[in-house]
């Protein structure tokens, strides 16, 4: 949808000319802008909450650029916002393994600048702590929580996220109201810790058949509300796709996974959607820049009765 | 000066089986119970009805009949005894925290035709003013023991000699501080716990008392020591020893059941708590006095436990527990209390506490001092700087070396319940559902993998691809792959087939050998080759067959285990 982002767009060349007027008119010039630094800082603290703390970016310029900016005084770094929560959710059942990997990299990469542990809650039996480790969750930082029910999962989670010294909080949670969803983000960004949910059972019903299309347009895993400021949607890809660069040189077939990653939303950034890879020593590459302008396509024509494709014109009519 | 009370339960083995019978035993009812000894019933212990119609303990079941037809006899229980003991011993330290079982006497001590009967032995040192006095404690006790239907006969004194002595022989309750000399004169010689030999002997020379004893051992005009080294080389050590003993000169020790903490704190309360505020209550206010008495030590808390009484509960309802534990020594109320809290729910007030206690049960010394001076920004610092053990417990575990991740394990541990907050660590084992060892987050690593140098951690290979999820039992699957050892074409796993796009292997993982043997059959005899497979999706699944294929014998079967990232 490109008509989303343009509004936003649209108003900030009008309010700097008159931040400029302002400048040349009024007294106190130097107190204006500095309010106007501070309104501004609120406006993108609503906007991309979770920034103040600083961001990490995943090191892929073309990922990167989808993700929120710093706050001030951080040379514009974009990335994704550390004292937040975010929210992994795996594209059908079987990509529990790829959604997993993906949550234990950024997991590692959230944490890196600091040195807490890494605290990972599960219901599920199923964790492989070697698998972690290669994802750069090691066993020196791993803690794994075994939650009986998903209350006390919820409860450890929010308990870990308000304790500043911990370096990040997975949790592999199932059904999360809006109000759960919205404390744990509350917890996340009072500890300064970032959390991470990873939904593994997102899918239900065809979440093993056409995959290939199933884009932002089937809804799947946006359905329920979250406050998680950036959620995605990961899922594998086949290694074959990912041969786009110099794939061929590693020996293995095997050596770094191949996700189809969707960026659903971000609060105060751009969805968007890549077939990442991993190279060694935990660098994600995007596979050519050919998959990142997916978001603006549109559905596919067959996922999109006439009737709602109408109603969608008709507000990006109004909007425009 | 020491304060010990002894109490006697000369009936306590028909006591306990009395109190279970219903229709209740009548008052004048005799009951003995039976133990075959060396091929001979003999009556072991007898009730008071028993007793009175002159059945003694150690006499034949036969004469026991013939003295009086109408005896109820019941098999002996020693264990059973035991054991009741024991919990009346815990229930016991409601009065003092210091209790301890003293066993029946062997036959031929204690007072005639009464035989041995068990007790207990208590310090109550400091102790009685919360009940009003040594009196009251007593009156007390027994009243309670009554209710419960026991005979019990208590005394208070400054040894464990005199008091044993008075509960079976003397007349004194209490015996005051000091006094132990004087109460003890009028007592028979058996009061001092010597043997029948031993008292028969002495009795021959015309030694009747303890008060004839006690100035034949003092002798007159300085002649003592020459007087009890007399003693002594005529009658043993025991006599002389048993004396000064019960005088309270030699010091006897009394082993507690539980060994008392140095750190305690109980509160006794005339109107029970049931309310949960109350409570929350009552354990802040014990929290913060252990707290004080740790801090007086320069210690912290490893695990304490929560003790609680109810007014309503019978004798041999042991007091209700609750156990936590820290992952580092602590001493911070708001702390323990944070760890005790989720637990509260679990304890039943009923009407009502009217005594709860908190005992630190591990107590190390405290080092969260500097750490805490150190601060945030300090975090280099932070590490547990103990005099002794402070470095391995970095290098063992380096997660509560930190205080505030410390306290974070404590409370997801202490609400989660045990064993669910974890470290996962590399184990030396090919086998995949080996190679990771679970320990308590909050344990410090002792094992001796753990022991060798940081310079090399024990760290899972990485040239071997992992799963990230590994299921935690493998899941038989069908397949369509070439012999003898080619990875599969195709797969069928829960009703889906999926076709393999690439794949890689085989791994082989061989049992190890020096798990099985005889008594530890092996849980993986035949080797494993593993494949990493790749549908069309891109979807990475880690494949095994078990065993190999042999001419004419059944195809080994394959087996899905995990899921790569």
């Amino acid at each position: 949808m490109p008509a989303i982002p343009s509004p936003i767009s649209a108003i900030r060349p009008t309010a700097c000319p008159e931040e400029g007027r302002a400048e040349d008119v009024l007294e106190g010039a130097l107190d204006r802008q500095r309010l106007l630094a501070v309104l501004r800082e609120q406006v993108r603290a609503v906007e991309a909450p979770g920034t103040g703390r600083g961001v990490v970016p995943l090191g892929v310029p073309a990922v990167d650029a989808h993700l929120p900016a710093a706050g001030p005084g951080e040379n514009g770094a974009h990335g994704l916002p550390r004292a937040a929560l975010h929210e992994v959710a795996a594209a059908g059942d079987l990509d529990a393994g790829a959604a997993t990997a993906f949550t234990a990299l950024l997991a590692a990469r959230l944490a890196e600048q600091v040195r807490g542990p890494i605290l990972w809650m599960t219901r599920a039996p199923d964790l492989y702590a070697p698998g972690l480790d290669a994802q750069g969750v090691g066993p020196g930082r791993l803690v794994v929580v075994h939650a009986a029910c998903e209350v006390d999962l919820l409860w450890a989670m929010e308990e870990a996220l308000r304790c500043p010294r911990v370096g990040a909080v997975v949790g592999e949670a199932g059904g999360l109201d809006l109000t759960a969803s919205r404390r744990l983000h509350l917890a996340a960004e009072t500890g300064g810790v970032p959390g991470l949910l990873l939904r593994l059972n997102a899918g239900k019903g065809g979440a093993m058949k056409g995959l290939k299309g199933a884009g932002r347009g089937s809804g799947r895993g946006s359905t329920q509300a979250s406050a998680a400021v950036t959620r995605w949607q990961v899922g594998t890809a086949p290694i074959q796709e990912a041969h786009a660069g110099d794939w061929g040189t590693t020996a293995s077939a095997f050596t770094g996974p191949a996700w189809r990653v969707e960026l659903l939303r971000c609060r105060g950034g751009r969805p968007g959607a890549w077939t990442l890879y991993e190279r060694e020593g935990l660098r994600l590459e995007a596979a050519g820049q050919a998959a990142a302008p997916a978001p603006e396509t549109p559905p596919p024509a067959s996922a999109v009765v006439p009737f709602t494709s109408t109603q969608l014109t008709s507000t990006l009519r109004a909007v425009g | 000066m020491r304060r010990i009370l002894s109490l006697w339960l000369p009936t306590f083995a028909t006591d306990r089986i009395a109190r279970g019978l219903t229709p209740p035993l009548p008052a004048d009812d005799a009951l003995v119970t039976r133990l075959s000894d060396r091929g001979r019933l003999t009556v072991a212990a007898v009730n008071a009805a028993a007793r009175a119609k002159r059945l003694v303990p150690g006499m034949g079941l036969a004469d026991a009949r013939a003295l009086e037809p109408q005896v109820r006899v019941v098999d002996a229980d020693p264990e059973g005894d035991a054991a009741a003991l024991g919990r009346l011993a815990d229930w016991a330290r409601r009065y003092t925290p210091w209790t301890a079982v003293d066993p029946s006497d062997p036959p031929g001590f204690g007072p005639k035709g009464l035989g041995g009967g068990p007790g207990l032995l208590m310090d109550i040192t400091g102790c009685a003013h919360l009940l009003g006095g040594e009196h009251e404690l007593l009156l007390d006790l027994e009243r309670r023991l009554a209710k419960a239907g026991f005979e019990g006969r208590a005394a208070i004194a400054d040894s464990i000699g005199a008091a044993w002595a008075q509960a079976r022989f003397g007349a004194q309750l209490v015996v005051p501080p000091g006094g132990a000399a004087e109460a003890l004169a009028d007592l028979p010689l058996p009061a001092l716990r010597l043997g029948p030999d031993l008292v028969a002997s002495l009795r021959r020379v015309g030694l009747r008392r303890v008060g004839e004893l006690m100035r034949t051992a003092q002798g007159t005009g300085g002649q003592g020591s020459k007087n009890r080294a007399a003693l002594a080389a005529r009658y043993g050590a025991q006599v002389a020893l048993r004396l000064d003993q019960a005088l309270g000169w030699v010091d006897e020790p009394l082993s507690p059941r539980r060994a008392p903490t140095r750190h305690t704190a109980r509160l006794t309360v005339v109107d029970p708590i049931s309310t949960p505020e109350g409570l929350a209550q009552a354990v802040r206010h014990l929290l913060g006095r252990v707290a004080a008495s740790l801090t007086a030590a320069g210690e912290g808390a490893r695990s304490l436990e929560l003790e609680a009484w109810r007014i309503d509960a019978g004798h041999d309802a042991p007091p209700q527990v609750l156990g936590v534990g820290a992952s580092r020594p602590n001493r911070d109320p708001a702390h323990l209390w944070r760890l005790l809290e989720p637990r509260m729910d679990q304890l039943e007030p009923g009407a009502g506490f009217e005594i709860m206690a908190i005992s630190v049960t591990h107590a190390a010394p405290f080092d969260g001092g500097q750490a805490v001076l150190s601060g945030d920004g300090l975090a280099d610092l932070a590490g547990p700087p103990t005099a002794k053990g402070g470095e391995a417990a970095a290098a063992g575990n380096p997660l509560v070396a930190d205080p505030p991740i410390a306290e974070l394990v404590d409370r997801l541990g202490a609400r989660l319940g045990p064993g669910r907050v974890l470290r996962l660590l590399p184990r030396q084992s090919w086998i995949p559902e080996q190679a990771v060892r679970a320990v308590p987050a909050e344990a410090q690593d002792n094992s001796p993998q753990a022991a060798t140098p940081a310079a090399a951690p024990l760290a899972w290979p990485a040239d071997r691809p992992r799963p990230i999820r590994l299921l935690p039992r493998p899941e038989a699957v069908e397949v369509v792959a070439p012999i003898p050892d080619d990875p599969p074409l195709l797969f069928r796993w829960r009703d889906q087939t999926y076709r393999v796009g690439r794949a890689e292997g085989p791994e082989r993982l061989l049992p190890e050998w020096w798990e099985g043997g005889e008594r530890r059959p092996n849980p993986n005899p035949e080797a494993r080759d593993y494949y990493r497979v790749e549908d069309a999706e891109g979807r990475r699944f880690w494949l095994y067959r078990l065993g190999l294929y042999h001419a004419g014998g059944p195809p080994p079967r394959w087996f899905l285990h995990g899921f790569f990232g």
